[in-house]
């Protein structure tokens, strides 16, 4: 199989590219995912780029990327598989029309009668010749039962069926998994993963996130907008603002063609970083666009 | 064999950094990080694929095979930095830190990572039948240091049970109000393919959460060490279970109940509660429980478990108002008041007695028989 990264440095140079900014250490952990094999599991606040690595990593390979959007309820009929229950039922009125025995109709359990869901589709996907790379979005959503069944995936990268029998994936494909943790997910699940915690990223890495996803933004300006973010990470919010709230708040100040932050214009924009009554009430209490606005002047 | 391979094969390039890892990873576990043979084997793998001169790198690597939750990074980070950096080459000797220090915790609870389950089982027997019965009666408050101990294992097994009972609850399964398309199928191939019966389905039942509110303030103090006992049992065997603390503030503290071992899970509420022994503001406590957490774990399927005497200094009217609203968003409220074993007790008190209304469920928590009547009540919820 053709290597996925040659080495760390390809890792860095290739998410560039795809206009991701990542440090050394996330580097490291991709390579090392994608060398040994092994699930890469994401944890961090809402909104440091966990989603957005996945993406850019397929597209940085050149790999599909099938996405599993984990919630509560989520079952293997929508995860892993489901029988083509309109074909089978066809097959068996064909079969009747036929008269056709039993036997014949054994064979409605087998591939050609199965709709494949994410997970199966990502270990059978090397069939087209084009190497997956599988997403499996907020985990923590989905139901404690729902990460048994991950278990033999991640691991084995294998899905049993009992109708047919154990499906094996020839190659491994490149697995990411992100979670808010709103709950913990179980130890066995995290034995079987690399783990990395994605921090807010500091103010030099933040501002050349910005500039590289949004390279019309002047310097000046994009350098304040970090600044406050950094300052506003520091509050205690109910929800504080992560980078994909910065870039939004970019995208709108470009939009509104401001070039200044002073209070109206944070007035304004303060929905592209708060999103709860909570924080929008303590900002209007306490006065803090205000005090924003100064501290950026100076 | 594994490991002969894994480790000669880094001894040509490396030499003492494959021993160095090791004792890197035993110094983690002794600090009670999930450190296991699999995942340091995965860790020395891994070792091949990396430059071993950049530190970034390295760390890494450790990082990503020995921290699964962030509560733990803190102590890798502390650990990685003191061994790699400043010690250069490491020798096993040290081990100075190891028993763990208890601050603001006024009290040590029993290594439960210790103990292995037999001796366990070996303690409770060595009890004579009579002296567990009088255990099981008398109150938390006037326990002596032996028997606490001996308490506080027995409060384990009982969050255990308590746990498997929980889990099987939901095994039932009435006539459903969805078509099962795959059953039916399934079924109908024993008729030749005759669709004589669809199979119905349902959705099962949101599953119960839980969240625990316990008291730490001063005039709980002879109790607190027992319920937080419980605590941490019942966050480990139960699944779905917030936890808190409060006395003038309050603190989640469930992630730190789980970290495996039961020393480093005090360490870290002792760093993060500052407010122990403190006054009660039961109303202050709720309404940042309300506005900071409600969100997020109250809902029709949450039963809220207050733990706490009732001795409220805080304004009535605030603990009115946000035991409404804490009402309002859950199923069920059970109040556990340690008082109630007191054969005067009355709940005349302001707090408790703004609080009542509100409450389903008010029940004694003195002793071990009545935590086990609680955890009867709680299956039946």
């Amino acid at each position: 199989m053709k290597k996925a990264f040659r080495s760390i440095d390809e890792v860095f140079r290739a998410l560039k590219k795809q206009k991701y900014i990542c440090d050394r250490r996330l580097a490291t952990v991709i390579y090392l995912a994608s060398e040994m094999g092994k699930p890469l599991l994401l944890e961090g606040e809402p909104g440091v780029g966990k989603t957005e690595l996945a993406k850019a990593l397929s597209k940085a390979l050149d790999r599909r990327l099938i996405r599993l959007q984990c919630y509560e309820g989520l079952d293997s009929n929508t995860a892993v598989y489901e029988w083509n229950y309109t074909k089978q039922i066809l097959r068996i009125k064909l079969a009747e029309a036929h008269q056709e025995g039993l036997d014949d109709l054994k064979n409605i359990f087998n591939e050609d009668y199965l709709i494949r869901r994410p997970l199966l589709e990502a270990i059978r996907s090397e069939a087209d010749d084009k190497h997956a790379c599988l997403l499996i979005d907020e985990l923590d959503r989905a139901d404690e039962e729902f990460e048994a069944f991950l278990l033999e995936v991640l691991s084995e990268f294998q899905i049993t069926i009992p109708e047919i029998g154990t499906l094996k994936a020839k190659t491994r494909p490149l697995v990411v998994i992100t979670s808010n943790r709103t709950r913990e997910l179980h130890d066995a699940i995290k034995r079987r993963c690399l783990y990395h915690w994605i921090h807010y990223p500091s103010l030099e890495k933040e501002y050349e996130i910005v500039t590289t996803k949004v390279p019309q933004i002047a310097e000046g300006l994009a350098l304040k907008i970090c600044t406050l973010m950094q300052q506003l990470r520091q509050m205690d919010f109910y929800k504080r603002p992560g980078v994909a709230e910065t870039l939004d708040w970019v995208h709108a100040l470009l939009l509104l063609n401001r070039d200044r932050l002073d209070t109206e214009t944070l007035e304004e924009t303060l929905g592209c970083l708060f999103k709860y009554q909570e924080d929008m009430e303590r900002i209007e209490r306490e006065n803090l666009l205000v005090s924003w606005a100064e501290a950026l002047q100076t | 064999m594994m490991k002969s391979e894994t480790l000669s094969a880094h001894r040509d390039r490396s030499g003492d950094f494959v021993l160095n890892s090791l004792y890197f990873a035993k110094c983690l576990k002794e600090k009670g990080l999930p450190v296991t043979l699999g995942r340091t084997l995965d860790a020395l793998r891994g070792l091949m694929l990396i430059q071993l001169e950049e530190r970034e790198e390295a760390y890494s690597l450790f990082c990503a095979h020995y921290v699964s939750r962030p509560e733990e990074l803190a102590v890798f980070d502390s650990v990685f930095e003191e061994f790699w950096c400043l010690k250069g080459l490491h020798s096993t000797s040290d081990s100075k830190n190891h028993t763990p220090q208890v601050g603001m915790l006024p009290f040590i609870i029993p290594g439960e990572a210790e103990r292995s389950d037999n001796h366990a089982g070996h303690q409770l027997q060595k009890m004579s039948y009579s002296a567990r019965e009088t255990l099981h009666k008398k109150d938390f408050s006037d326990m002596i240091d032996q028997e606490s101990e001996d308490v506080c294992q027995m409060i384990m097994a009982l969050a255990q049970e308590l746990g498997l009972r929980l889990g099987r609850r939901w095994r039932t399964r009435g006539k459903g109000t969805q078509v099962d398309l795959r059953g039916s199928i399934r079924a109908s191939l024993r008729h030749g393919g005759e669709l004589l019966a669809l199979r119905k389905k349902r959705r099962q039942p949101k599953k119960t959460r839980f969240v625990v509110l316990c008291d730490v303030s001063g005039s709980m103090d002879s109790y607190s060490r027992f319920l937080l006992q419980f605590m941490y049992g019942f966050q480990r065997h139960v699944p779905r279970v917030e936890t808190f603390v409060f006395s003038t503030r309050l603190t989640r503290i469930t992630p730190h109940l789980r970290m495996g071992q039961i020393d480093v899970a005090y360490e870290l509420i002792s760093e993060k509660v500052s407010h122990w022994s403190g006054g009660t503001r039961i109303g202050r406590s709720l309404w940042e429980y309300n506005k900071r957490f409600g969100r997020r774990y109250s809902g029709p399927n949450t039963v809220f478990i207050l733990l706490s005497d009732g001795w409220d200094q805080g304004e009535t009217a605030l603990l009115e108002k946000e035991m409404k609203e804490l009402k309002s968003r859950i199923k069920r409220l059970m109040w556990l008041n340690p008082l109630l074993g007191m054969p005067d007790y009355r709940p005349i008190d302001r707090g408790m007695r703004t609080a009542l209304p509100h409450v389903e469920d008010f029940l004694d928590c003195h002793n071990l028989d009545e935590l086990k009547a609680f955890g009867r009540k709680l299956e039946k919820v």
